[in-house]
């Protein structure tokens, strides 16, 4: 299922392409080249574009129709020219792709048709510049066309990117022609770009080297420049080839010098030359990077990696500056240049994880779609308003179509209009469609889907916000706390380990309504824990291990039950009381009518939104907890408006049913329980 | 309330308001009423209003008053549609969609007397040069809404004036009928293919200072001139106050439409400005050569309109002549020696378009639409879009076309570029799509319809 993608990374001087297939991604070489970086050069002569090192061969023979990175002009967002002809950064970058497309395509032996394209850092969402990307690439061919950020690229680098949490911040320092700093929150899929600065430095630094051979050679290069015709401009371009060379042989030496021409004087060039050069951008990286951090409200503290990339990555003073502004170690791979490509290409190989799933259609809506007569119309107005019910023969809405007749929308049968989906003034078609309530009679006939089942040895209860359901262990082992719409879960609370064997526990709801776990052990200790902060509130001992706890929510009150002295015939249990928030001892009684004359005190919480009947918070649905004539459990679920039961569902002997609805009205729960087990329903409505 | 032309269909009042004359029918069924106006009986109305302080006049009850108060009168606001800016009636301002609203809800309400009963729909006839997005047509529309109609259709005029029952064979089906329309106030002109429901206006094109009224005007400038001996003792009076000079101009341009009707089937007349003034004639052959020169640029527009849709005269079926100003002899003459095309012609000319809307009503088809039932059950499919929206690229899969859980339905581009594809979350056959390609779309709104 997965389709070969094409990324490119279309940089200001030097531009790098990786093909992608399945979960395989590879750079692809120049087929002129020798190097996995394309030059980022446009020639037109007379028989069409050439791009590449094609370009750079034929610049010396016709350098005014030659231009060094088309996306300079896609930057400028100006036109180019090419001799007498006017060229579009658009046209330029198309040309260019086009290029790329046909020689993948070529090599990797079948069509390719999506394209995932690196945009420049500023380039913003809503920037104009991202639609000529997008327009270049759909124009070279591809349909499908992706953009990413080459901050967020860098920061996936495969080879810079390992061991990093998810949600971690990452500080990019990408150095082309444009230096760019950034910060990119990484988070699969989803990482994005938060901050970010960016300056010509990398331009400024090699305008500065011209300057200064310029200044150096002004006897020998000035009357090169000065020659007419096309030499001058060709001696410019040797002359910017030239000090890149120069610039580039510093990485590792001292000192380089070189010749421009065999009849020229060298020109040198030190690693102490080039650092005073560079020294301004420097001082610009630091604190920029400094900048960005602090607006992505972080410290470098807060910084999962700093990751150093780009050909200025290669400048020697660069990696040891970073390292002393930041007080960070400096992630910087072998070929940083690569390193936008590397990242876009892994970015590509997760393309097929970058899926939605279609939403869970609700139960009792159903969509009523009229065609509108010639495909096309205005909505004029509705006639009947959300939540009303119309008749069968209604006009439910009024549509105008260009030729200005107005045509009634008819309900072919009676129902109840539940939302509009398109305002009036709205251009529909060629279906307009509204969200009706289901009948009573549809609804029983398609039962809705469950969502699942969740099974514990112990209880459930339904947080009082009916939006997170608490699953509490028998014993009081563990507490976890699941989300209402999908089950899973949101935290989980494990008791420390005591002396003696857990005995039981249960959720209540606290004070100011905190979600709380009462546990008990063999030997008798009482521990209540707050969940959302897993502190103990109290813990206190009840010597004669009671087989029954019960709690007062509303006092805060605990009872323990255990089994009292024989008396006579009968045996009288003692209930000894206790102060939740203190945990003191209140009083001990021994009193057959304790239980009668203290109704506040349950086995469970009381404040559990699971109850015998429930209704939607919509006011649309009420299910109520019944039992069939030989005594099963059964969960019944009515149409408030018709009072018709629209759905039904029998328990098993012996269980016990109660019933609740999540806050946002999408979910039917039922909590069967029975003496060992409980088991939560969830069904989407 | 209900869409439906058939023996039970609820009425329509066909209006159509024109820049010197308006007229309206009621279409009830299968018959047509004209509404006409109460104080003459006839079936146009003057556009004309008039503020008295309290209420709009319209129609000849303006007309009546305009001599005594001449500031408070308008007429011809229909050109000021596009700019709507107000103008002053007496001491109160007034929006030329205001004065619209005034005539709408005259005939309206005439209308219902004439009926029994409360008519909530209309069919408004405009110019063919309102063009789609042009802002006269919502005008028009508001108008007549304010005038208290529930709903509102809009017809070209041309369109409508075609549908005019005419003298002899009725147009065929592809016919290409060139409408010459010299109403009162402006000339238009339009080519129309004939079709069964509908006309096609292929183009059309108009002139704002041809009109009836302008030959009016140049008979009064000709009266004026001829009479200078007698009316100059007149002006000079009058010049003490406006609304006397106002005055006198409305009676000078009133003589001059008489002389002009009674032209229509005189050769000669003979009439009189005042009892007191001297007698005044003007024959056919005079007033053919004052408006030579006007009609003959009718007739070059018509020609330039046809060179500019590229069609031959010999291709056009014939002309139509429809609108008040071409009851003039000099017209037909025109017509068939300037453009050498057979002519056809309407009993009423001025009610060509009213009568030719009201039997578009009937022959345009239902107006009902019921809701698509279909016996299996049909769900929406939404997605919850990362970071809430995203424009749609394409559809991977077609209407009619089964798909199973988790393969890709659709391809989106989030804004931040990056290209995600919505999946099925169960099996289940496409139905319908409601969003095409390149729309902006939001996590949560209903991109097509699928049967499970």
């Amino acid at each position: 299922m997965a389709e070969p993608i094409l990324v490119v990374d279309v940089g200001a001087s030097g531009t790098r392409v990786a093909l992608v297939d399945g979960d395989r991604s590879g750079l692809i070489r120049e087929p002129g080249g020798a190097t996995y970086v394309w030059p980022s050069s446009v020639c037109l002569d007379d028989t069409g574009y050439l791009i590449g090192t094609a370009a750079e061969r034929r610049k010396r023979a016709i350098p005014r129709r030659y231009i060094d990175g088309p996306r300079r002009a896609v930057d400028a967002q100006a036109s180019m020219w090419l001799e007498n002809h006017e060229v579009t950064g658009v046209q330029a970058l198309t040309a260019y792709l086009t290029a790329v497309h046909l020689e993948a395509q070529q090599q990797y032996g079948a069509p390719i048709h999506r394209l995932t394209l690196t945009a420049p850092a500023d380039y913003l969402p809503g920037d104009p510049r991202r639609e000529v990307l997008v327009a270049a690439g759909e124009a070279a061919g591809f349909p499908d066309v992706e953009l990413v950020s080459d901050a967020v690229c860098t920061a996936l680098d495969p080879e810079t990117g390992g061991g990093l949490p998810a949600g971690g911040l990452v500080l990019v320092c990408d150095l082309g022609a444009t230096w760019t700093a950034a910060i990119v929150r990484v988070r699969g899929n989803h990482t994005t770009q938060l901050t970010h600065h960016v300056s010509a430095a990398g331009h400024d630094l090699d305008a500065l080297l011209i300057n200064d051979l310029r200044s150096e050679g002004r006897a020998w290069i000035e009357p090169l420049f000065a020659a007419p015709g096309d030499a001058g401009l060709r001696a410019y371009y040797e002359a910017i080839d030239f000090t890149r060379r120069l610039k580039h042989q510093l990485a590792d030496a001292d000192e380089v010098a070189d010749h421009l021409t065999p009849l020229a004087p060298p020109y040198r060039l030190t690693r102490e030359w080039l650092a005073a050069f560079a020294e301004p951008a420097l001082r610009w990286l630091v604190s920029s990077c400094m900048a960005v951090v602090s607006e992505a409200g972080a410290t470098p503290e807060d910084l999962s990696a700093i990751v150093l990339a780009g050909g200025g990555a290669r400048l020697p003073m660069v990696e040891p500056a970073l390292r002393a502004g930041l007080g960070h170690q400096i992630r910087t791979s072998a070929e940083p240049e690569l390193a936008v490509a590397r990242g876009a290409a892994r970015w590509s190989v997760g393309a097929v994880t970058r899926a939605v799933p279609a939403d869970r259609p609700r139960w009792r809506i159903e969509p009523v779609s009229w065609e509108i007569p010639g495909a096309v119309g205005q909505l004029s107005r509705w006639l009947v308003a959300e939540g009303h019910s119309y008749q069968a023969g209604e006009v439910v809405a009024q549509v105008r179509t260009p030729d200005e007749r107005v045509f009634d929308l008819i309900a072919p049968q009676a129902g109840t209009l539940l939302a509009h989906r398109a305002a009036a003034g709205d251009h529909v078609g060629p279906v307009l469609v509204a969200a009706a309530a289901k009948a009573p009679k549809a609804l029983a006939e398609q039962p809705p889907a469950q969502r699942q089942r969740l099974d514990v040895a112990g209880s459930w209860l339904l947080a009082p916000d009916r939006q997170r359901l608490v699953e509490c262990d028998a014993a009081g082992r563990y507490v976890r706390v699941r989300g209402v719409d999908d089950g899973t879960v949101i935290s989980e609370f494990v008791p420390p380990p005591g002396d003696a064997a857990p005995h039981g526990g249960r959720v209540y709801i606290g004070p100011e309504g905190r979600l709380c776990l009462v546990a008990w052990d063999a030997d008798g200790w009482i521990s209540v824990w707050e969940l959302d902060s897993g502190t103990l509130a109290t813990r206190f001992r009840d010597p004669s291990t009671p087989d029954k706890v019960l709690v007062d929510e509303a006092q805060w009150r605990l009872a323990t039950e255990a089994e009292g002295k024989v008396v006579g015939r009968y045996r009288r249990s003692a209930v000894t009381t206790w102060d939740l928030r203190t945990g003191a001892r209140l009083e001990k009684v021994n009193d057959d009518a304790w239980a009668r004359r203290n109704p506040g005190y349950a086995a469970r919480s009381g404040a559990d939104a699971f109850a015998a009947a429930a209704t939607c918070p919509d006011g649309q649905l009420r299910a109520t907890a019944s039992e069939t004539a030989d005594g099963t459990a059964t969960l019944v679920v009515h149409d408030v408006a018709t009072d018709h039961e629209v759905f039904r569902v029998q328990g098993s002997p012996g269980q016990r049913v109660r019933v609740g609805f999540s806050a946002d009205a999408r979910q039917l729960l039922a909590v069967w329980e029975s003496d060992d087990r409980s088991v939560v329903d969830v069904w989407d409505l | 309330m209900s869409g439906t032309f058939d023996g039970t269909a609820p009425p329509v009042l066909v209006i159509d308001v024109g820049t010197t004359s308006s007229s309206a029918a009621v279409v009830a069924g299968d018959t047509t009423v004209l509404v006409p106006e109460p104080v003459t009986g006839a079936a146009t109305w003057p556009s004309s209003v008039f503020w008295d302080g309290q209420q709009m006049l319209v129609g000849t009850l303006a007309e009546r008053r305009k001599r005594s108060d001449p500031e408070a009168f308008d007429s011809g606001f229909k050109r000021g549609l596009a700019a709507d800016t107000s103008v002053l009636l007496g001491p109160r301002r007034f929006r030329p969609v205001e004065q619209i609203v005034a005539i709408v809800s005259t005939l309206r309400a005439e209308a219902e007397r004439l009926h029994g009963a409360p008519i909530h729909r209309a069919v408004l006839t405009v110019p063919a040069s309102y063009e789609p997005d042009d802002v006269r047509r919502t005008r028009m529309v508001a108008a007549a809404e304010a005038a208290g109609f529930q709903t509102v259709e809009l017809l070209p005029e041309p369109v409508a004036a075609a549908f005019a029952p005419i003298a002899g064979a009725p147009f065929q089906p592809g016919d290409l009928v060139l409408v010459y329309d010299l109403g009162g106030g402006t000339f238009d002109t339009a080519l129309v293919r004939i079709g069964e429901h509908w006309h096609e206006v292929l183009g059309h094109a108009a002139l704002d200072d041809c009109g009836g009224h302008d030959i009016d005007a140049l008979i009064a400038s000709r009266v004026s001139t001829d009479g200078q001996q007698w009316l100059a003792p007149l002006t000079s009076a009058a010049s003490s106050s406006t609304p006397a000079t106002l005055r006198l101009g409305m009676a000078v341009t009133e003589f001059a439409q008489r002389v002009k009707h009674q032209l229509s089937d005189a050769a000669v007349v003979e009439d009189f400005l005042m009892p007191n003034t001297p007698s005044y004639r003007m024959s056919q052959e005079e007033l053919s050569t004052l408006a030579a020169p006007m009609l003959g640029r009718t007739a070059t527009c018509c020609t330039e309109l046809l060179a500019r849709l590229g069609v031959a005269v010999h291709d056009v079926t014939a002309a139509l002549v429809v609108g008040g100003g071409s009851r003039m002899p000099a017209v037909a003459d025109l017509l068939q020696r300037g453009l050498g095309l057979p002519l056809r012609r309407v009993v009423d000319p001025e009610l060509a378009t009213v009568r030719g809307a009201a039997r578009w009503v009937p022959v345009s088809g239902p107006r009902r639409v019921s809701a698509r039932t279909s016996p299996e059950p049909s769900v929406p499919l939404s997605w919850s879009i990362p970071g809430g929206g995203a424009r749609l690229l394409r559809w991977l899969v077609t209407p009619g076309q089964a798909y199973l859980d988790g393969v890709p339905l659709a391809r989106v581009r989030l804004p931040g570029g990056a290209v995600w594809d919505l999946t099925a979350s169960s099996p289940g056959t496409l139905d319908r799509l409601l969003v095409p390609p390149g729309t902006d779309v939001s996590a949560g709104d209903w991109l097509a319809l699928a049967r499970p």
